[in-house]
């Protein structure tokens, strides 16, 4: 395997004449050239692997439009992909699953690093600060890959060079394991956006679960921002299929933006108004809210973050249907519905640390059924708030 | 690798800290933030026998556990004479520091914690990683 530098793909500049200033890492683009795709998956995922201190990395290597899987690559303990099941974000529901099987390997989930930009720190075999994956991110698809591997993708950038002859050789993915669980777009313009705000300026994200058969096909996928000249936030779609969108308010705390979606959810606020796209069928089911700063730090920090409160949120639905209790938030017309914040989960945590101390003083002992039941709940609810103070900058 | 499993890399030269944790999630997080120790995760059923045989530097317990309680292993470890020095360190959902501490244990540490308290609670019982280095299997 050997690399050039005359190529970065990703921004479409042209390659430097040879007498460009070696250093200009900037304009430098970067060709990887190796005998076909499989050795550059290969490198690559030993690089990602030495570079981000990986036990195991699994590479996903896409073609320039970032929809068909041409190379899978694994290195590390991972020897057996066919055993690397994938994690259903969507229904809030592969947690749960992991859990029943602790001693499988977990799966993997796909961390959007297709900016070929951020490759040149893999190539020359060092990350430049400005370069390296969003600690969140990774921390997110490790957490997601629970034992199994971490698994990246990257995409060709175009269909030229030594990429494209080499994919002509290869058979096209057949299926649908192409699937973006996080959107690359979205990242993006929740980095530019919390590095554009003011230093007191507030920047919300939501994560939306929707129901219904309509909203599937029409909602935005793969990436595409949601045009939304009339709405109050900016939307994002979360992958084909996906019946969530994520949605990015700027300038808004995150109270009132937990209050629009409860008026959303009540049906007081339509969809449109949201996210600017209306999907008539569409009905949001549950929402995550947080807020940087006042939550957390980082992009990535805000996805983890959010992913795992929109998930224990299907949790904690299920759990008030099973004690028969009313949510936290009443709403006319959807009594299960909620927003999640960080403050909602303290309460929680409260209640079934309540809950759990009444069973005990009612003469409980630990190996009881309802006592293990609760302790179970309850450790699922302290997991995410720990990770949540973890992105909060407590580890040192 | 599931809850049960250890870090094997260089785990000789480092505190040996012996887990009895149920759930998986926070199994990973107990792993992530003990990254500087050798961490295995048992069984409340095997830690006993392993304690006995292994004398591992550290052990952490949920009280809430399948089969036996941490607070019953607790006061078992504690009963032996084998075991009876190993520091024990209760981390539980459970508030129940006053129980911990009667039944013998070092430590208690209510769940969810900052992730350093747990850190400063076991450098406080067994030293920092690295200065406390067992030697390496030949």
């Amino acid at each position: 395997m050997t690399c050039a530098d005359d190529l970065d793909p990703a921004d479409g500049a042209e390659p430097l004449s040879a007498g460009a200033p070696k250093m200009n890492l900037r304009r430098r683009r970067v060709f990887l050239r190796g005998t076909g795709l499989r050795q550059v998956a290969d490198y690559l995922a030993q690089s990602f692997a030495s570079l981000l201190g990986l036990e195991s990395c699994v590479l996903y290597l896409y073609d320039h439009r970032r929809a068909n899987l041409v190379a899978v690559i694994s290195v590390g303990r991972v020897t057996d992909l066919r055993r690397l099941g994938r994690i259903p974000l969507d229904p809030g529901t592969g947690l749960a699953a992991l859990a029943a099987s602790p001693g499988e390997p977990g799966g993997s989930v796909s961390l959007p690093l297709w900016d070929s930009r951020r490759l040149l720190g893999v190539v020359y075999g060092r990350m430049d600060p400005g370069r390296v994956p969003d600690p969140g991110l990774v921390s997110l698809a490790r957490a997601m890959a629970r034992g199994g591997a971490l698994a990246l993708s990257v995409a060709l950038a175009k269909p030229r060079g030594n990429s494209g002859a080499a994919k002509a050789r290869l058979p096209r993915y057949q299926g649908v394991a192409g699937e973006f669980l996080l959107n690359p777009y979205l990242t993006r313009y929740l980095e530019s956006a919390l590095r554009l705000t003011q230093p007191d300026g507030a920047v919300v994200l939501s994560l939306l679960r929707l129901s219904g058969p309509g909203c599937l096909g029409r909602l935005p996928y793969r990436g595409c921002p949601v045009p939304a000249p009339r709405a109050l936030g900016r939307g994002f779609g979360l992958g084909r299929g996906s019946n969530r969108v994520a949605v990015v308010w700027l300038g808004l705390s995150r109270q009132d933006a937990a209050a629009r979606l409860r008026r959303l959810m009540a049906g007081s606020l339509s969809l449109d108004d949201v996210i600017g796209r209306a999907v008539a069928v569409a009905r949001p089911t549950s929402a995550a809210v947080v807020s940087h700063r006042e939550d957390l730090v980082g992009a990535g920090s805000m996805l983890a973050a959010a992913s795992d409160l929109l998930d224990l949120q299907t949790c904690l639905q299920s759990t008030r249907r099973d004690e028969g209790r009313d949510p936290v938030h009443q709403l006319p017309g959807d009594a299960a519905a909620m927003v999640m914040d960080s403050h909602v989960l303290a309460q929680e945590i409260d209640r079934q640390r309540q809950v759990l101390q009444d069973a005990i003083a009612n003469g409980c002992d630990f190996q009881d059924k309802h006592v293990r039941e609760i302790s179970e709940r309850l450790d699922r609810l302290i997991v995410v708030m720990m990770r949540l103070m973890g992105h909060r900058g407590a580890v040192p | 690798m599931g809850v049960f499993g250890s870090d094997n890399v260089e785990a000789s030269a480092r505190p040996l800290i012996f887990v009895v944790e149920p759930n998986p999630f926070m199994a990973e997080m107990e792993r992530s933030i003990l990254r500087s120790y050798a961490v295995e995760f048992l069984s409340p059923e095997a830690v006993v026998r392993a304690a006995v045989s292994r004398q591992p530097d550290l052990i952490i317990a949920e009280i809430v556990l399948r089969g036996r309680d941490g607070l019953a292993l607790c006061r078992e470890l504690k009963a032996r004479p084998e075991t009876a020095d190993i520091p024990f360190l209760v981390f539980s959902v459970v508030d129940a520091a006053a129980e911990a501490a009667e039944a013998g244990a070092d430590a208690f540490v209510l769940k969810p914690s900052e992730r350093n308290t747990l850190a400063s609670e076991v450098r406080r019982l067994i030293g920092p990683p690295r200065s406390h280095g067992r030697e390496a299997t030949p």
